[in-house]
Parts: C-alpha cells; structure tokens; sequence
C-alpha cells in the first residue's frame, strides 16, 4: 500500500517537473494564434520558422554567441587561479590559511546580488560598464569561491607523497603542480568547470546590472528583453522557440553528466 | 554638529579606503608565512595573490562598502554624498514597503521551508525503491535547477497567464475560479503563486540531499525495528525524521540562503507588483538602486536584509536544537 502510494507521488512529482518544460518546447513549434487559442493542443504543422526569427529578429543569436564568449572566457582565468589558490590552501598550511579557506566559503552562503551596488559604482569608475573584460572578471569573482570549495576537496584527497616523490625528482614548487598535480585533479577540475559553465550560462542578477549593452549582453539577458518586446509584437511562437534556445543546450550537459553533477552538487552541500 | 559628523565620517572613509588596499593583506600575509624556505614562500604567494586581488577587490570591498554606504542619502553618479547615520536603516522601519517586504520574505521563508521539507522528505522515501519510474524521476528532478531562472520565470509568468495560461485553462476546465485580473495580477494570489513557483524550482535538490540521508542510514536498524513490529510511519518518525538531523540542519541553511537571493523568479513573473504586493529584499533594492538611483537606501536595504537573515539564521538554530544523536551519545558515558 505505501508502495503505491510511493509510486504515486513520484508519477505526479515526475509529471509536474516535465509538463511546463514539454509545454515549452512544443509551444515553440506553434503559431502564435495555436498558442493563444488552444494552450493544450499539439501544433497542427511544425513551425521551425519560430526559431529562425528568435535567432536573428530577436537577436538571441547574437546574445548566444556573447555568452559562450563569457562562459569560456571566464573559465579560462578561473579554473587556472581556482585551482592553484585551492592547492596552496591545501597542500601549503601557514597561518591564516584557514582562515582565507574559510573567507572563500563563507562567499557561498550570501546572496552575491546584495552587494552589486558598491559594485556597480565600482565598475562604471574604472569604466568596465558593457565591457566583456568587466563581465568575466566579476564573474571570475563570484565563482571563485565555489570553485575553490570544491577543488580544495579535491586536492586534500590526493597523497602528499606525491609531492615529495616530484621534488626528489627535481621539480619546483610551481613544476609539481602544473605536471603532477593538477592532471592527476582533472576529473575533479572538469566536474568544476562544467558546473560553473551552467551558472555562467544562466547568470543574470550580475549581468544585468553590469552588461545591458547589446554588443555584450548573454542569453538571460537577450531573452527577458524579448518578452518584454514581445508583450507589444506579440510573436508568442518566436518567444517560446527562444526560450528553447536558453534552455536545451544546458538541459543536454545535464543529461550527459548527471551524475557528475549530482555527485558534486551533493558533495558541496553536505560537506559545508 | 552636522559639520562634526560629515568631517568624522570622511576621516573614517580615507582610513576604510588604505585599510582595504587587498595590497595591505598580502604584506600581512607575506609577515605570516612561517619557515624560512624562500622558494616555498614565494610559490605560496604567487598561486594565490591573482584569486585573493580579485576575490578581495571584487567581492569583499564591495561587501565592506555596502555597509558604508548605507549611512549616506546619496544619488550614486553625483559626488553629494550626505551623511545621515543610521537614519536610512531607521526609516524602514515606518516604510510600508518594507514592511509588505519583510512580510513576503518570511511567509516564503516558513511555508516556502515547510512546504519544500516535507514534500523532499515524501518523495525521497519513496524513490528509495529503484523502481523504473524512481530512475527516471531522479534523472529529471534537478531540471528545475539547472536551467536558467530566467527561464523558470518567464515560463511561470505564462504559466499563470489569465486568458491562454496552461494552469489556468486547466483549472478552468476543472471548474476552478481564479480571479479576473489573472493570478499575477491580484493582490492575494500573486504572492501564492510565486510561492508555488519558487518550491517547484527548488524541490529537486533537496530531494537529493535527503535522498542521500537515507541511504546513509544504517540498514540493520531498520531492519531492527521492523522485527520488533515498528509499523512505517513509527519507523519514519522514531529513527529515520531524528536520523536525518544533519541534513535537515543543511537543507535550513541552504534554504534560508536561497530564499533570501529570491531575485531573478519575482523580477520575471511580477516585478514586484501589483501595487508592490510582491516585493523582495532584492527586488525592492534594485528598484530603489537603480531604477530611483537612491544608491545609500537601496545600500541600506541591504544591510537590513544582512540583518534579517542573521535573526532568522539564529531562530532556525534554536528551532533545530541539538543533535539527538549527540546528547544520547554523551549520556551513555
């Protein structure tokens, strides 16, 4: 009986989290007057021109190629520091090595978008306002600290003899951590940088304050100014095949390395 | 007095600005390390000087400057800064809006938790039956999670939308009455309806916190209790709800966490509206920040919300209480 029960709730759990998704998706492939006349029904002729008009009338096209910039921008100068800042705090204890450890995580818990106001100001002085160099170094900042997290958890699990066998052989501080260790951290280092990606991908508290310009503005961006358009051109099916744009490309990573990403997003939360 | 005060806080405002020069620390930092291996020390602050410069320039000023800058009327572009103490934190304290804020972020906080750990607890005992469906739901729970907030939002807005909304053309067809301004537009129902969206956004995760809870716990206890005739909801409320003190302590934190960064979800579905009926913390500062350019109270705003989340952090402490485990634990020696 409780095992009924049980499958039960997971059916309308399990239909409640795919329904507004699969709405979405076959939204996109409507006509605007299919979608407002009958929300429920199956489009009576596959429209793919939707996504074409999303990707060049609605400038999602650019806006994809912006955030891919920024994505892959970013990782490049975080995983490098991130993952050489996690080593030392690991590998190297001093004093106040913990205590830099724990400023890192205590980023974790506060919401980043409280203080974007100092840096708002902070930005518009130096003048990196819509600039993509600006984008990427705060968002450099407000990944670190997770980054640093998770890799320092990584590299403790790594043994030190490993160190001293490289320094016998030779190596200096910085040559036993590009060669030995930093390979042997990859697989942790790839779950990182996948799990930053889908962050940096949907990120929009930061870059709206930071990057509303149309040269430099990411997808999140690009989208929530169609649907503000789209109130007025009232072009639903273009909307929805935009929507779609945004989304499936992460929904895809997920279902490659769900179970990386469980893994690590499990392991962030029990551990802090 | 005025004059006294303005010249105080500009002397405190100079030593604030060489106090957080990120270059003070690294010489603090440099006078720390111990040993005298020189080439040790130089590998130490070499990997760590580019994430702590931009960690510290970034992210902590920034957080120090919040706090300063909630003591000045000031309209960010403009070099009129006035200062006035404390009197913006003051001031919300007769603030209707603020008090519709404060209103909204604890009713999301106390339904939005109880709502989000009772239905994670439900639905992570029953997907400890590997069942075929139980593998499929665990691979699309956390869809919610990684797609784009922007997208949940904008999806929910439609969602709720009065005349072609799917929850609305449903429920119609049910017989369901919804008010004529659509669900987003009434003053009572949109604030339910962002409450519902936020649990489905984030019910995902904390299935698999609690999910990883159970697993965790000793099979051989429960197999115990079941021979000594323990029905399931005794087992449930006896070992497992007691056992799973950790988690629920995580699942609080993160929770408090999560609905005090409510930004994005609001922002999409009701920009705070009708009439500020669904005012956030966040939401409410943006528009004082940006949209009035009242940069000192919208500063303000968040150190009162810094606060609020400590007052609700530390009733959620006393809340939880002691791990059962513990006291037991120290009561046999």
């Amino acid at each position: 009986m409780t095992r009924f029960f049980g499958q039960l709730l997971l059916l309308v759990f399990g239909i409640s989290i795919v329904i507004p998704f699969l709405w979405i998706i076959v939204s996109s492939l409507k006509t605007s007057h299919e979608i407002t006349g009958t929300p429920w029904a199956l489009p009576a002729k596959a429209q793919w021109g939707n996504f074409t008009y999303a990707w060049s009338e609605g400038l999602i096209g650019s806006s994809f190629w912006n955030s891919v910039i920024a994505t892959i921008g970013t990782l490049a100068i975080l995983i490098p520091t991130g993952a050489m800042a996690a080593y030392v705090l690991v590998k190297y204890p001093f004093r106040g090595s913990k205590l830099i450890l724990n400023s890192f995580m205590g980023g974790l818990m506060f919401p980043n978008f409280l203080v974007t106001i100092p840096l708002y100001l902070l930005m518009s002085k130096l003048g990196m306002l819509d600039t993509r160099i600006g984008l990427i170094l705060v968002y450099v900042a407000y990944s670190l600290a997770f980054t640093v997290f998770v890799l320092s958890g990584f590299f403790e699990q790594l043994p030190n003899e490993l160190i001293e066998a490289s320094f016998i052989d030779g190596c200096t501080h910085s040559r036993c951590f590009w060669s030995v260790m930093f390979p042997l951290a990859k697989p942790g280092i790839l779950v990182v940088a996948i799990f930053n990606a889908i962050g940096l991908w949907n990120e929009y508290p930061l870059a709206k304050v930071l990057a509303q310009a149309d040269n430099v503005k990411t997808l999140p961006i690009g989208i929530a100014n169609m649907t503000e358009n789209q109130q007025y051109m009232g072009n639903w099916g273009g909307l929805f095949a935009g929507i779609v744009i945004v989304m499936l490309p992460i929904m895809i990573v997920y279902l490659i390395f769900k179970d990386q990403i469980q893994k690590t997003m499990l392991a962030g939360a029990l551990k802090g | 007095m005025k004059k006294g005060l303005t010249r105080i806080a500009g002397v405190i405002g100079k030593a604030f600005k060489v106090v957080c020069r990120p270059f003070v620390i690294l010489i603090l930092f440099f006078a720390r390390l111990t040993g005298l291996d020189k080439a040790r020390n130089r590998f130490i602050v070499g990997a760590l000087s580019p994430a702590l410069l931009i960690y510290g320039f970034l992210v902590g000023v920034p957080l120090i400057q919040t706090f300063y800058y909630s003591l000045f009327r000031w309209r960010g572009v403009s070099t009129n800064m006035k200062f006035v103490g404390t009197k913006n934190l003051v001031e919300f304290a007769g603030d209707i809006h603020m008090r519709t804020v404060t209103i909204n972020q604890t009713l999301l906080l106390v339904c939005g938790g109880l709502m989000i750990v009772m239905l994670a607890v439900s639905v992570a005992h029953a997907l400890q039956n590997r069942t075929k469906l139980a593998r499929t739901v665990q691979a699309i729970m956390l869809f919610p999670q990684v797609v784009s907030m922007v997208v949940i939002g904008i999806m929910w807005n439609y969602m709720w939308h009065p005349s072609y909304g799917l929850l609305l053309v449903g429920g119609k067809q049910l017989g369901v009455q919804f008010p004529r301004d659509g669900v987003l537009g009434s003053l009572y129902w949109a604030n339910a309806a962002i409450l519902i969206a936020f649990v489905w956004h984030a019910l995902g995760f904390y299935v698999m916190i609690f999910g990883a809870g159970l697993k965790n716990i000793d099979g051989e206890v429960m197999e115990a209790a079941e021979i000594d005739g323990a029905s399931g909801w005794v087992r449930f409320r006896r070992i497992s709800w007691p056992l799973l003190w950790s988690v629920k302590r995580v699942a609080i934190i993160y929770i408090v966490a999560n609905v005090m960064g409510t930004f994005v979800l609001v922002q999409m579905m009701t920009k705070g509206g009708p009439d500020n009926a669904t005012q956030v913390f966040l939401t409410y500062m943006y528009e004082k920040g940006y949209e009035q350019s009242q940069m000192g109270q919208a500063s303000a705003i968040a150190v009162y919300s810094f606060l609020f989340a400590m007052v609700m952090g530390a009733v959620v402490w006393l809340v939880i209480g002691k791990n059962p485990e513990r006291a037991r634990r120290s009561r046999a020696i």
